[in-house]
């Protein structure tokens, strides 16, 4: 009889990611970065002594000057609250989007991937002609006609992005539903509740974390350019792409105005990108026990 | 006579092609032609035949995994081409299938125990993957009950199969279909497994319906032999009638083509050897008549007119218009 040598207590599939995604040094640094930055958007416009519409006697003032830490904008308003609510403000919008966006993703394309035949074309079918509508108008026929306000918004941004994740997770499906685990617990008798939860399910979902974080990226990203182009969050809402827009004015003479919702935009997309590039490599069942 | 185990009568695939935007049908594929054949209780009838002839599919027809376009299939006196799905997944209890790929084959989330347990929760017959006849069955497979906290990476494809065998016979199935489940393993371990099964059929009882494209393989464990050629049954007889007296130029050709293992006797007969001659034709667009045809030496005009049926020829049964003597 085949016997092998002693080896240590296994570990669960997500045990073992975890214990990957914290020996990656990349992830970490995103990690501590995202925190540091969650921390500044939570504690930030409570410690600053300003409100972030409050408009001051000290305009374009640079960093550390009159108690501004940051400086302030040209209408004399504190930098520092306003960077740090744009922070609450961006990766909210992000979440929301990302949640509403993963929830009919799932539900979309996990119907269109288990189902297949005529439910899956007419789900794929919408989804082409959807995209082909080009998304930042979709977005600014919204908005122009609804107004700029929180849900509105956020409507826009699924709007632009559900479609992605619903594809993507119909493709997981379809391609987990054909390996031979499945047939073989169809084979043994498990009803078709038994096969998607503890079959299906637990095999599709691990790619969509990965894209799930991208997603986050991605809808700030969105949300800061809807904004730019003036169809996004109004002054004086203090959205980062808000700032960016009002201060490209000054970016030759006073470019702290610009620069400083500029890399805390960049600092935040990246963070998460980071963290998305750690959970990819940790969850690639491939990379199973590589340290 | 009683019923046996298993009676296939007439079963027949055919895989629609499809093409472009609306799917639109055009032409079929006959995966499986009009085969019939009878499994007894505790017996073990080997499947063979090359790549793409329609063995699998005839495994998964008879279990329901695909829906048959025609035919019967009659197990433990049920009609199982005419059972609803429900009905057919209780059935399953009795009719279990170990698949080729041990790789593919299980959940890469689920620890052994929680695979091996998964049959006999879903019929009721345990609640959780503690009850004791788990790990007599882990046991039973060669496998040490340590094992069972493990997930499948952890293991070699041996050890994986053994697990899969497992799985299949915990809940005491009363037919096993092994699809093709030692081609994916070293030689070394096939004869492991191969005894495996055989022993745990001794012990419980079990029928296998075997599906192979090695002939020594299916040699090892088969009482019966089943040669299917393009869909179609060409040849079934007992072990020894089809490896000593075989009647149909396909089983000739291919037993002619198992290796031997004394290299004197290889030498001797790789000068007779019969070595087939071109591709399977597409099961899309078979030829007429015979299917063989158009690889046979013996092929004459009534070979592309009439198909040959399989009738009963000494002991064995041959679709063939010119049999060997």
């Amino acid at each position: 009889m085949s016997q092998i040598e002693q080896i240590p207590q296994s570990l669960s599939y997500w045990q073992d990611v975890r214990k990957r995604f914290f020996g990656n040094k990349i992830s970490i640094v995103g990690l501590a970065m995202l925190v540091f930055l969650i921390i500044a958007g939570i504690v930030g416009p409570f410690i600053s002594g300003w409100k972030y519409d409050e408009l001051g006697p000290d305009l374009l003032v640079g960093p550390g000057s009159n108690g501004h830490w940051l400086g302030t904008d040209d209408l004399g308003r504190d930098i520092f609250t306003r960077v740090t609510f744009g922070i609450r403000l961006s990766l909210t919008v992000a979440i929301v989007v990302t949640a509403i966006s993963v929830f009919v993703g799932v539900a979309l394309g996990g119907i269109a991937g288990y189902f297949g035949g005529w439910v899956d074309t007419i789900i794929s079918r919408f989804i082409d002609t959807w995209q082909v509508i080009p998304f930042v108008l979709i977005g600014f026929a919204i908005i122009t006609v609804f107004g700029s306000s929180f849900w509105v918004i956020v409507a826009a941004l699924v709007f632009t992005g559900w479609y992605s994740t619903t594809r993507l997770f119909r493709a997981s499906v379809m391609q987990v539903k054909s390996l031979d685990y499945v047939e073989a617990a169809r084979a043994t008798g498990a009803s078709t509740k038994r096969i998607i939860l503890r079959h299906i399910g637990p095999n599709a979902i691990p790619p969509i974390i990965v894209v799930l974080a991208f997603s986050v990226a991605g809808a700030i990203l969105s949300e800061s350019v809807y904004a730019f182009l003036g169809v996004g969050f109004r002054e004086p809402t203090p959205s980062l792409g808000v700032m960016i827009s009002s201060s490209r004015n000054y970016l030759t003479d006073k470019p702290f105005v610009f620069f400083i919702p500029g890399s805390v935009l960049v600092l935040l997309t990246l963070s998460i990108v980071l963290i998305g590039d750690g959970l990819r490599d940790a969850l690639d069942p491939k990379l199973r026990g590589v340290k | 006579m009683s019923e046996p185990l298993l009676r296939v009568v007439n079963l027949e695939k055919k895989f629609p092609i499809q093409r472009g935007l609306l799917k639109r049908t055009v032409g079929q594929i006959h995966a499986v032609d009009g085969i019939s054949f009878e499994i007894g209780a505790g017996e073990t009838l080997g499947l063979v035949g090359e790549s793409g002839c329609g063995k699998s599919t005839t495994a998964r027809l008879i279990l329901r995994l695909l829906d048959p376009t025609a035919g019967e299939i009659y197990f433990n006196g049920k009609e199982i081409h005419a059972l609803s799905r429900e009905e057919i997944r209780k059935e399953r209890k009795d009719m279990q299938i170990v698949f080729q790929d041990p790789y593919a084959s299980l959940n890469p989330r689920m620890t052994v125990r929680q695979i091996v347990a998964e049959p006999l929760i879903v019929h009721g017959l345990a609640k959780d993957d503690s009850d004791p006849a788990v790990d007599e069955m882990i046991e039973l497979c060669g496998l040490s009950r340590e094992f069972g906290n493990r997930y499948p990476h952890e293991f070699s494809g041996g050890q994986r199969q053994r697990v899969g065998i497992a799985r299949a016979l915990v809940t005491r199935p009363k037919l096993v279909v092994l699809d093709e489940p030692v081609s994916a393993l070293d030689v070394s371990v096939q004869a492991q497994i191969l005894n495996l099964l055989d022993d745990l059929r001794e012990k419980f009882g079990f029928s296998y319906l075997f599906v192979a494209h090695d002939l020594s393989v299916v040699s090892h464990i088969s009482a019966r032999v089943a040669v299917m050629y393009l869909g179609k049954i060409v040849e079934i007889g007992t072990r020894e009638e089809i490896f000593e007296n075989p009647q149909h130029p396909y089983t000739k050709a291919l037993i002619s083509a198992v290796p031997l293992a004394n290299p004197k006797q290889e030498r001797v007969r790789k000068t007779s050897r019969i070595v087939l001659t071109g591709d399977v034709p597409s099961p899309a667009n078979p030829p007429s008549g015979c299917r063989f045809r158009t690889r046979c030496w013996k092929a004459q005009d009534v070979c592309a007119t009439s198909e040959p049926q399989l009738l009963t020829l000494g002991k064995s049964q041959v679709a063939c218009h010119f049999p060997e003597k």
